[in-house]
Parts: C-alpha cells; structure tokens; sequence
C-alpha cells in the first residue's frame, strides 16, 4: 500500500471522557509551490480533506491546503460516550478516499 | 516601479529624457517586471492578503479577541513540519460550540493552511498539526463560533534554517 495509514486512541477510557485521537497518512503533500531543475512547477499533489466518523456519525472534519506538511497528522478530541468504531477517511487530489478505522471501548 | 514611473514622468515632463538615461530607467523598470513574472515562488502571500481572505470569509464581521490561543515554537528549524496547536475556549456543548477554525499563513506563497469543523461531540475545540512556513511569519487562526461570532487569534514562530544559523 502506497500511503500508510495510522489512528491511535487510548486503549480504554470512561464514559464521558474527552478521549485525545491522532491521526495521520503518509503522503508527500506536494505543494505546487517548488520548481524543477529545468524550471518547470512540481504540480500540486495534496490530501485534500479528512473525516473522522464516531458510531457512523460525523464528528470531526477538515480540509488541507498547500500549507499542511507532509505526512499531515492531526490530534483532535471527541467526547467518548459508548464504544464503537472509529472510521478516519482521507480524500486524495483524484478522489481516491483512503479508509481506516479502529475500536474505541468504553468502560 | 511606482518610483520609477514617477521618475520617468517627471523626465519626460522636463524634456530632458536622454539616450542613456531612457536605457537605465527602462531596464531597471524591465528587471522589475521581469522577475515579478519570472519567479512566482518567489512572491510571498502578504498580510494584506490574509486580511482580504478573512474579510470574504466573515463577510467584514468583527474579528473578536481573546479565545483562540495559537502556540507555535518560538524559534524552529525544520519549515516543512513546524508544531502548532490552536486551542479556542469553549464548552462545546450543543448551545455554545466552535463550527470551524480557519488557519493562515501570512507569508507563505498560498496563505491557505487548513479548515478544521467541530461538532458538539468533540468535547473539546483543540487542534495539534505540522504547517509548513517558508519563512518566519504570523499564523493567524479565525474561530467561527455557532452564533455567528468570529475570533482570532495569532503565533509567531522563527524559522532558522542553514548551517550555522545561531536561532
């Protein structure tokens, strides 16, 4: 597989917990900004947006612009409420949506 | 160039516009133009620019002060992954909660970082990430709140890059 994907989360926590989640691709995140030797642009090549869905609802999103590093990783918070999955999506520059998810277990 | 033109107009209105003369100024105005069109890397987005973004973006709403905290590394030395986190002070709870946190970068050659969208389930409105700054700059981030609010915040971070750059 060309982009690596992680998630990481706690193994367990209480309910009603604010439960801190990374995220991250590997991706070069070209940003159409550099030139080549010959002086032509390196076309942009970018994430272009991300999902988190907790129990198949949305709960966290962003989109990324030339600005976000490579490998962009991202650490956000939900309330954890009941166990259940936890799906990230990333969205490529050609649509292509890259999918993992992983168990959130609530005691 | 505006210097240059005005020069030029004063020359011409004096009547005194040599050969040498004419060649210096026109070149120098050519330069000019010529590396504004030659190297558009080279050309930095400008606050000004970020002001404009975030005018269109609130519809000239007041910009408040005080939630959005933006904590950048005073001095960094790798552009490409610099740490940032933006932290906006708020409850989240379904009546009083941040929509969106929109982030920039002053003088980068696209202004445009990222856009995060919370709900009320995040718990918390706290975003860690890498941006990349391609010199030292402002960050600027703007909070958009459920009721309508705009806040902003800004962070400063100093890139030194090169061998034996001392911070």
């Amino acid at each position: 597989m060309k982009h690596k994907l992680y998630i990481k989360l706690p193994k367990k926590v209480q309910r009603g917990d604010t439960v801190f989640i990374r995220a991250k691709i590997d991706h070069e995140m070209e940003s159409g900004w550099r030139t080549t030797q010959e002086g032509n642009t390196v076309p942009k090549d970018l994430i272009k947006e991300f999902t988190c869905l907790y129990n198949g609802k949305e709960v966290f999103r962003a989109a990324f612009d030339a600005g976000m590093s490579p490998n962009p990783y991202i650490g956000f918070y939900i309330r954890a409420s009941e166990s259940g999955n936890i799906d990230c999506t990333w969205v490529t520059e050609d649509g292509e949506r890259l999918s993992t998810s992983s168990l959130l277990t609530v005691t | 160039m505006k210097k240059e033109a005005d020069q030029l107009e004063m020359t011409l209105r004096l009547g005194s516009l040599d050969r040498r003369g004419f060649l210096a100024l026109s070149s120098r105005a050519m330069l000019a133009g010529l590396s504004a069109i030659l190297i558009p890397g080279s050309l930095k987005a400008t606050p000004s620019a970020v002001k404009e973004s975030i005018a269109l973006l609130t519809g000239n709403a007041e910009l408040e002060r005080g939630l959005v905290t933006v904590s950048l590394p005073k001095i960094y030395r790798q552009p490409e992954f610099v740490p940032i986190k933006v932290t906006v002070d708020s409850p989240m709870t379904p009546d009083d909660y941040v929509k969106a946190v929109y982030l920039f970068a002053e003088r980068n050659p696209e202004p445009g970082v990222a856009t995060f969208t919370f709900t009320p389930e995040c718990g918390k409105a706290e975003i860690l990430t890498r941006v990349r700054l391609v010199d030292s700059q402002i960050v600027v981030a703007v909070a958009e709140m459920n009721d309508g609010a705009f806040f902003i915040g800004k962070g400063f971070s100093k890139i030194s890059t090169g061998a034996g750059s001392c911070g």
